[in-house]
């Protein structure tokens, strides 16, 4: 694992105090941090989830779109934040790995460090019901 | 490589009689390298000390971590910047918003000071240094942001087979609840691994810490729990805070040294200390 860059590093501090469910993943598409709010979200611990590709977090996470249909990967507002380099927001079921579903609305951003390089992207949520 | 503390003290100028020896003095640690090259850094108050380079001197680097004034301060009555036909180079943090020259001219201008940036005597040229490597006559540097308030650096400095980490302004334990933790969410870690010599923010009890979280320094446990992780040889512990006098740091680093057996040595910093760093370690004169 390489060594986090300052950016990452603050925003695990700034998550770390918020309420609101945040996710990190670093330019390699791995979760680097979940915080407190969003372990109880999904249902996970951040031990579980540090490094894990977030392209496989729907071994543990059911994904669908506002109308129940199955979210596919690239539609995931972290994956378009991530993959296309451009913020995304949209409105998400989710099952979490303790099987508790959770209507959410989800804004993803990419991360740009000094210098314009990519280094991530965080996702936000706010529960829609 | 001769490193020189001129300047030990953080936040703010405390000269009385109970720092005599740690030294009142803001940042400032001068390096002579083996090719005779020399480097500064930080411009704090104890820059002033610093006396006139001699004529064989034709080039001095200053490393600037951050543009707090307690780094910044004694840059006006540096010498060298008076020296006509001497080359200084500025390297200070990059901004996103301004170049350095624009940064430090809010200081080094009236009202606040009465010379201008472009009245100094000396050749003066302004660098924002790079996040990464670079070469300084004598000396590769690798700088990298570290967590304090505002664009902070930290350095690494490898000369005459030897490393140096500078790292005076830095609050390790944001970001990884259960610090030291995993090496990998420490800022600026990369630049400290492995050093010879690691100066380093040390300025809070473990008592003062929780008041000050987010403001940008260490605990003396901190810093000794850093140096143990990046496996250096040698701390000194540095920026001292304004309210510790000599007898209470005294006490505080002999308490830290004698927690346990530590894997390095602790040498904290002294203004007016000079010590030599080379292939067989740390010596000081």
């Amino acid at each position: 694992m390489g060594h986090k860059p300052i950016e990452l590093i603050l925003l695990r501090q700034l998550a770390s105090r918020l309420p609101l469910p945040v996710t990190l993943v670093d330019a390699e598409g791995l979760v680097v941090y979940i915080n407190p709010a969003n372990e109880r979200l999904l249902g996970l611990k951040q031990a579980a989830v540090a490094e894990f590709p977030y392209r496989r977090l729907h071994e543990w996470i059911e994904y669908r779109h506002a109308d129940r249909s199955p979210m596919t990967y690239e539609d995931r507002p972290l994956a378009v934040a991530l993959d296309d380099r451009r913020p995304h927001q949209t409105t998400i079921i989710l099952h979490g790995a303790d099987g508790v579903p959770h209507r959410v609305e989800v804004m993803a951003i990419p991360l740009d460090g000094q210098g314009g390089s990519l280094i991530g992207a965080m996702s936000v949520f706010w529960e829609a019901d | 490589m001769k490193i020189t503390f001129w300047g030990t003290r953080g936040s703010l100028p405390s000269p009385r009689p109970g720092t005599l020896r740690y030294g009142g003095n803001t940042s400032c640690v001068s390096l002579r390298l083996g090719d005779g090259s020399d480097v500064v850094l930080d411009a704090g108050t104890g820059i002033h000390r610093l006396a006139d380079f001699g004529p064989d001197t034709t080039r001095v680097d200053v490393l600037l971590t951050h543009l707090h004034m307690d780094h910044i301060i004694g840059l006006g009555f540096f010498g060298a910047l008076f020296q006509p036909d001497l080359e200084v180079h500025l390297w200070g943090p990059p901004s996103a918003t301004l170049e350095l020259h624009a940064r430090l001219s809010r200081y080094l201008s009236p009202p606040l000071f009465p010379v201008r940036l472009r009245d100094l005597p000396c050749k003066l040229e302004l660098h924002d240094a790079p996040r990464g490597t670079f070469d300084l006559p004598g000396a590769t540097v690798t700088a990298d942001l570290v967590c304090h308030p505002g664009p902070t650096l930290g350095y690494r400095l490898e000369a005459d087979g030897a490393v140096l980490a500078y790292v005076p302004d830095h609050e390790p334990a944001l970001a990884d609840g259960a610090f030291p933790g995993r090496a990998d969410w420490i800022s600026g870690f990369p630049l400290m691994a492995g050093a010879d010599l690691l100066i380093h923010d040390a300025q809070y009890t473990d008592e003062e810490y929780p008041a000050h979280v987010g403001w940008g320094h260490s605990t003396i446990s901190q810093a000794m729990a850093l140096a143990e992780t990046a496996e250096v040889t040698t701390l000194a512990a540095f920026h001292h805070d304004p309210s510790h006098n000599d007898n209470q740091l005294d006490r505080l680093f002999a308490a830290a040294a004698e927690e346990r057996d530590w894997p390095f040595k602790l040498a904290p910093a002294c203004e007016g200390v000079t010590l030599t760093l080379g292939r067989q370690g740390v010596f000081r004169r």
